[in-house]
């Protein structure tokens, strides 16, 4: 896992964000990732800087996700913004390139590489893994907008910011990361050893450490509930049912909870001097307060 | 298969079956079947057999090991560990349960020693005669005394014998305290770790959970036959009690004639950790009763309360000494009230 990420102020980049985009845009905006978690779980504390390089916006509603991304990136791109030149699908595709290469809207804000705006979207219904949805500009450029399973139970009920757009509740991206990860995947993050599931698990760990007072994380299974209930009323049991399954399989990994350790490290929990322990601890606090609640909710 | 209330220590996903004197290769391999049969069921849990003061040897064990790894599944094998506690030291318990799980197991170890070789049922008579004396109930037949301990005849008669000097004789073979046995409590107090089996837990995290969650999870969690003890027992009995806030919560729980199982304690909150350190705070601190009659009262909002001598002990205990002896001086009160 590289360290090449710098300390960025949740405030500042969503200040900068929400001026950059079009106002009429704001409202389909939804940020998910560290960035969003850092915003609501720093507090206060607009000294508090999170190590991250993506700054995920999720273009909410499906429906017009196409439509409001390309007014996005155009604007974005006529002010100066860059897209990321470096590694796979670096140059925009057109009408002929697969949806599946084409490259995501990833930009850098002029005169800054500290981090870029990635534009994503919500799944279609029972979409099952990485989707991609074809965003052709005015230009003839072509990019791809990316969709995850459960990015939907990430930005769900996603509260306003002070900045006009929205940013996703921590417990929500914790519940999307573990759906996601019901094992621990052999896919690497591009350019490290670290296992994605490990990376994205560990964040759990890392909302889940950084919420406070301790005893909020048995509030989360009702909203988990609700949210799975919402987005997937047939499967919803079978999925509350796995919730914990990759968190128990991280749990019991030493190798594969070291990557956690190393991955919060460097992103969320920076700083804090958070060792291997201290995660078991609140990982096994996580199921105890709400895992095992939403699993019982399932069964009953 | 035994029930998951059989097992004698239940530590996050570890179900450990002690095994005292155990010298037949029967009775082991009859347990590691059962453990593995309980494993093939609960892929996510371990389990680990202790054998205790067992004549069976280190090299014999891994002898038994290979022999039920040819007949057992590897991923189930690869959760069953086999140790053995010997000359004080454990052989063999993987590396990952050592440190707070050792605690645990120390103390059930000692625990299940000393009721290998029969409890004594003094303090249990000791107890009960307190608490009808401090709640002025009266006198009590040795009948009774025997119900109310859950022990013979015999053994009532030489508690009897041994507070001689504090018991006052009444009609038909009646007998009761005649004032605070200060001494026989005092003694009572010097052991009471022993014969409650006290076990103290502190929190591995800096974030920590208010007493008052502590019990609503305790509510919700439905365990029979727990009661609030300590200060906030105290507290319930006499309002005026000098102290504003528990330092720690003081649990009893009812085991007469049953398996003693912590494995509550993990369920409540996984950052407790069970401590040997006397001298170390606790949060939370689970004393086992183990006489027939629990004295326990109901609770309002679930669970029970201890009774009042149970509480008296938890805060002498917690080294709470003026609150403990306000608290006295106030049932002291209230008895000769009731004269």
């Amino acid at each position: 896992m590289t360290s090449e990420f710098r300390e960025v102020s949740p405030a500042l980049i969503l200040a900068q964000v929400s001026a950059a985009i079009p106002i009429e845009t704001r409202s389909n905006i939804i940020i998910i990732g560290s960035l969003a978690a850092a915003y609501w779980l720093f507090g206060g504390d607009r000294s508090l800087g999170v190590r991250t390089k993506d700054i995920d916006c999720v273009l909410s509603p499906r429906l017009t996700a196409v439509e409001r991304g390309r007014v996005i990136a155009e604007k974005l791109l006529a002010s100066g913004w860059k897209p990321k030149s470096m590694g796979r699908f670096s140059r925009p595709g057109n009408s002929k390139t697969p949806e599946s290469e084409l490259p995501a809207v990833r930009l850098f804000p002029p005169g800054s590489n500290d981090w870029f705006l990635e534009l994503l979207t919500e799944p279609m219904k029972d979409q099952a893994k990485l989707g991609w949805t074809r965003m052709p500009l005015s230009t003839g450029e072509h990019y791809g907008i990316p969709s995850l399973a459960f990015i939907s139970i990430a930005i769900f009920n996603a509260p306003m910011t002070e900045f006009g757009i929205r940013c996703a509740r921590p417990e929500m991206m914790a519940l999307a990361n573990l759906l996601e990860h019901p094992i621990i995947g052999k896919e690497l993050i591009e350019g490290t050893a670290t296992k994605r599931s490990n990376k994205d698990l560990g964040r759990v760990l890392a909302i889940a450490q950084l919420t406070k007072p301790v005893e909020v994380l048995e509030t989360w299974p009702e909203i988990w509930e609700k949210a799975l209930k919402e987005y997937f009323p047939k499967r919803w049991r079978e999925l509350a049912s796995r919730t914990g399954a990759g968190l128990r399989a991280l749990l019991a990994s030493p190798e594969d909870l070291q990557q956690a350790v190393e991955s919060c490290a460097i992103s969320l929990l920076s700083g804090r001097n958070i060792d291997a322990e201290q995660l078991i601890t609140i990982g096994q606090r996580l199921l105890v307060f709400a895992i095992d609640q939403l699993e019982i909710r399932a069964m009953q | 298969m035994k029930n998951k209330s059989n097992f004698d220590i239940e530590w996050k996903n570890i179900r450990v079956e002690v095994k005292l004197d155990t010298h037949s290769f029967r009775d082991l391999r009859s347990t590691v079947l059962d453990l593995a049969s309980w494993l093939a069921d609960h892929p996510e849990n371990r389990a680990l057999i202790v054998l205790s003061d067992s004549r069976i040897t280190d090299k014999r064990l891994q002898y038994e090991r290979l022999r039920a790894e040819r007949a057992i599944r590897p991923d189930i094998m690869s959760r069953l560990t086999i140790s053995l506690f010997t000359r004080g030291r454990y052989i063999g318990l993987p590396k990952d349960m050592e440190d707070d799980f050792v605690v645990l197991l120390n103390n059930r170890l000692s625990n299940k020693s000393l009721k290998y070789k029969h409890r004594d049922s003094y303090y249990d008579i000791l107890q009960i005669l307190l608490n009808h004396w401090l709640l002025g109930k009266g006198p009590v037949t040795r009948t009774d005394l025997g119900d109310m301990a859950g022990c013979s005849y015999p053994t009532v008669a030489a508690a009897l014998r041994r507070l001689g000097p504090y018991l006052s004789k009444k009609h038909y073979r009646r007998v009761e305290l005649k004032q605070f046995p200060r001494e026989e409590w005092g003694r009572m107090l010097a052991v009471s770790d022993h014969f409650r089996e006290t076990t103290r837990f502190v929190i591995r995290s800096n974030d920590v959970l208010p007493i008052e969650n502590y019990i609503s999870r305790l509510v919700k969690m439905r365990i029979d036959d727990l009661a609030i003890g300590g200060v906030l027992g105290a507290k319930h009995y006499y309002h005026d009690l000098d102290i504003t806030g528990a330092p720690r919560l003081d649990l009893s729980l009812h085991r007469f004639g049953k398996k003693t199982d912590l494995g509550f304690i993990s369920k409540l909150d996984p950052a407790l950790q069970p401590i040997e350190n006397t001298l170390q705070p606790p949060s939370v601190v689970v004393h086992v009763v183990f006489r027939k009659k629990s004295f326990f009262t109901p609770r309002l909002e679930g669970l029970y309360w201890a009774d009042q001598v149970e509480c008296l002990m938890d805060l002498y205990e917690a080294h709470m000494d003026q609150q403990a002896n306000d608290f006295l001086l106030a049932l002291e009160s209230e008895r000769i009230g009731k004269e």
